[in-house]
């Protein structure tokens, strides 16, 4: 295998998802040179096929979350045999974006306090009033439609765009809540309510994780990579990193990757900055282990692909006796609910979870998505059609994000016996969910239930938690102030590697109870800020 | 793009199974009604060539069963394998035309819906949220 040398970068970016994408655009545009790895290639627009016959069939598999289920050669295998979950992630420029249904939110101002305020986990080195700032400009970037003045939330700056419409099956939902007293609000999503900036305005669909024929949807392939790349940075896709390289004086030189086909190549920088979410970037520092670095790079805690946090998903469904527009609409949420976000120690459990309220889908989806083991009773066979019109466009889902709290057993390892089509490693996971975990998703999927009983459905599903719900990748290279007990500093800066930055959700030290891209941005455009500063102060000292 | 291979007899064998999933008998279309076999199959698995061979090794299973009894033990037995076998059935089924005008269904098109009355019933719906107050919990100030 022959290597070849790329030309040195300021700071070299590995991965092309939404924290690469902020972190490229807010470097380039400030004049710092540059380059971005990305494992996998430009979305194909070719695959997006909302309102066709084959729709459904060719979602199910192009558009799946599981890299198992996808395999496209840009995917490497996930080992889950001995998980509760598999994974959903996307080796793509625009990265998890391009597959989520983007519904958007801030962490709460507790997030970042559990230690402080429940006694368990750690505190994050910041807190909510700091990160606040650059959630209003993320919002900005990315066009986040919702409503201000939540009252789960401090007061603070309004989406840009206004809520996605609400439909029938969202006024019902908000009533029951009403009348049971319980917080919801208009749904905060990653979605162009209007046009705007790069963004087509959202027609309700209804296929925002299975490609936005508007292109209304926040993806960073088109929000943030063709401003970053006109700003000057240099995206290099097809190219999977194999090891960061740690020169003799302990600071990272850069990468070796390989090409589509296969070719080795040497990417130096002054910096490295990781940004290849919380499973890719604890195998990238696993592989590069060497003599000098035998557990990994930026691994003296020990704690590089440890604590990894998933967010179990847990829906509930409820079916109502007469049409509410559940087949489609924005596939965000209609309204979400954080009443039982906060610690009430008379739950048995600690920390809460989000319930966001979404359609259900076209008629192969509610056929799929209504588990028989939830009931032991097939719909198939006499009275499968009469099943599925029951359901279609007459139900509804709320679905948990419930907060999962770190546990070092929860983690990603290298596996032994499979690799990914050029020889490098695959990942195992090990993962299970926790006592705690497990109460709260009781305690709150009764609640969702009691919530859409009380809106008059006359059909109630609590599903198990989803398998398919390791989507959120968290965790698993923690930020502290202390190097014996984290992996990273405040600034995402390796304790060990003075030039290595980690900027993912990798370096969470909790998972929250929401939806992280919002939180993944914003902390990723602290951090990069303060990188500008010090390669700027570095520079003039020089 | 290569066209999918089901052998005319997989392709019975087949539509025995689609009809033991999607009967006749209600005020719906069944799936011999709806051409599931035919152009049902085509416009899937043109879509998914991948489901060829995992749906012909079901198809090969069922050779001499009886096909509900098929059904019924592949969905006890091989969540898998009846994974394949209704996806392609359901999707083929639902992609039909006179299936989409029974179910009033006609697949993910724009479906805009808003005026500027939803405004003012959201703003109604509101207004408990906004007389309950605040409901997050405080943290020290400087975290705030």
């Amino acid at each position: 295998m022959s290597t070849t040398a790329a030309h040195d970068a300021d700071v070299l970016i590995v991965g092309a998802g939404p924290v690469g994408a902020v972190t490229a655009l807010t470097l380039a545009s400030a004049g710092i040179q540059v380059v971005c790895l990305e494992q996998g290639v430009w979305p194909d627009p070719a695959k997006v096929r909302a309102g066709q016959l084959d729709f459904e069939a060719y979602s199910a598999r192009h558009w799946a979350g599981d890299p198992n289920i996808r395999q496209t050669r840009w995917d490497y295998p996930v080992e889950v045999s001995d998980s509760d979950v598999s994974v959903v992630m996307n080796c793509a420029v625009g990265g998890g974006t391009v597959l989520s249904s983007q519904k958007w939110h801030r962490a709460k101002p507790s997030d970042f306090r559990v230690r402080s305020m429940d006694g368990v986990a750690v505190d994050w080195p910041f807190g909510y009033a700091e990160l606040e700032p650059f959630y209003n400009r993320v919002e900005r970037q990315v066009g986040v439609s919702g409503l201000g003045g939540d009252t789960a939330y401090p007061p603070g700056e309004s989406p840009p765009l206004p809520p996605v419409p609400m439909r029938e099956f969202g006024r019902r939902v908000a009533r029951a809540q009403n009348e049971l007293g319980w917080h919801w609000w208009p749904g905060s999503n990653a979605i162009a309510t209007r046009a705007y900036r790069r963004l087509g305005a959202c027609t309700q669909r209804g296929t925002c994780s299975q490609g936005c024929a508007e292109g209304a949807k926040f993806s960073a392939d088109v929000t943030h990579w063709p401003d970053a790349v006109q700003a000057g940075a240099a995206l290099i896709t097809g190219a999977r990193v194999a090891k960061v390289l740690i020169g003799a004086h302990g600071r990272a030189e850069g990468v070796l990757y390989l090409d589509d086909q296969g070719r080795e190549h040497r990417q130096t920088a002054r910096n490295v900055v990781l940004a290849a979410n919380g499973i890719g970037t604890a195998r990238l520092l696993l592989m590069s282990a060497d003599g000098a670095h035998p557990d990994g790079v930026a691994n003296s805690s020990g704690l590089v692909g440890r604590n990894l946090m998933v967010h179990p998903w847990a829906p509930v469904a409820g079916v109502f006796d007469e049409p509410i527009g559940g087949a489609q609409g924005a596939w965000g949420q209609q309204i979400y609910s954080l009443e039982f976000y906060e610690t009430d120690a008379s739950r048995g459990f600690v920390r809460g979870g989000k319930w966001g309220l979404q359609p259900t889908g076209g008629p192969v989806a509610v056929t799929r998505s209504f588990p028989n083991s939830a009931e032991q009773r097939s719909i198939w066979g006499d009275g499968y059609q009469e099943t599925v019109a029951r359901r279609l466009d007459r139900s509804v889902k709320w679905v948990l994000v419930a907060e999962d709290l770190p546990e070092e057993s929860n983690r990603v390892e290298l596996d032994p016996q499979h690799t990914d089509q050029f020889g490098l490693p695959a990942v195992k996971l090990k993962y299970r969910m926790s006592e705690n975990t497990e109460r709260l998703i009781a305690f709150h999927t009764d609640r969702m239930r009691e919530s859409l009983e009380t809106a008059g459905a006359v059909e109630v599903t609590n599903q198990p938690p989803t398998p398919a719900s390791g989507g959120h990748l968290i965790g698993t290279a923690r930020m502290g102030d202390d190097p014996s007990t984290s992996v990273v500093d405040r600034w995402g800066r390796a304790h060990d590697v003075p030039n290595l930055f980690i900027f993912d959700a990798s370096i969470w030290p909790t998972s929250t109870g929401v939806n992280p891209t919002g939180t993944m941005m914003a902390v990723a455009l602290r951090n990069a800020e303060h990188l500008v500063k010090s390669a700027r102060s570095t520079a003039a000292a020089s | 793009m290569n066209e999918p291979a089901l052998s005319p007899h997989h392709r019975m064998l087949f539509s025995a199974l689609a009809e033991a999933l999607v009967p006749a008998g209600g005020a719906y279309p069944s799936a011999t009604d709806a051409d599931v076999a035919g152009a049902g199959l085509e416009i899937v698995l043109r879509a998914r060539q991948d489901l060829v061979a995992p749906l012909v090794a079901v198809l090969d299973r069922a050779e001499d069963s009886a096909p509900l009894d098929f059904v019924r033990e592949l969905e006890a037995d091989n969540p898998a394998a009846f994974s394949v076998l209704t996806l392609v059935t359901a999707a083929g089924y639902f992609a039909q035309p006179n299936v989409r005008t029974a179910f009033s269904f006609f697949g993910n098109e724009a479906n805009y819906t808003h005026s500027a009355e939803d405004d003012e019933t959201l703003m109604e719906l509101l207004q408990p949220v906004w007389d309950r107050g605040p409901c997050y919990r405080s943290v020290a100030a400087e975290d705030e």
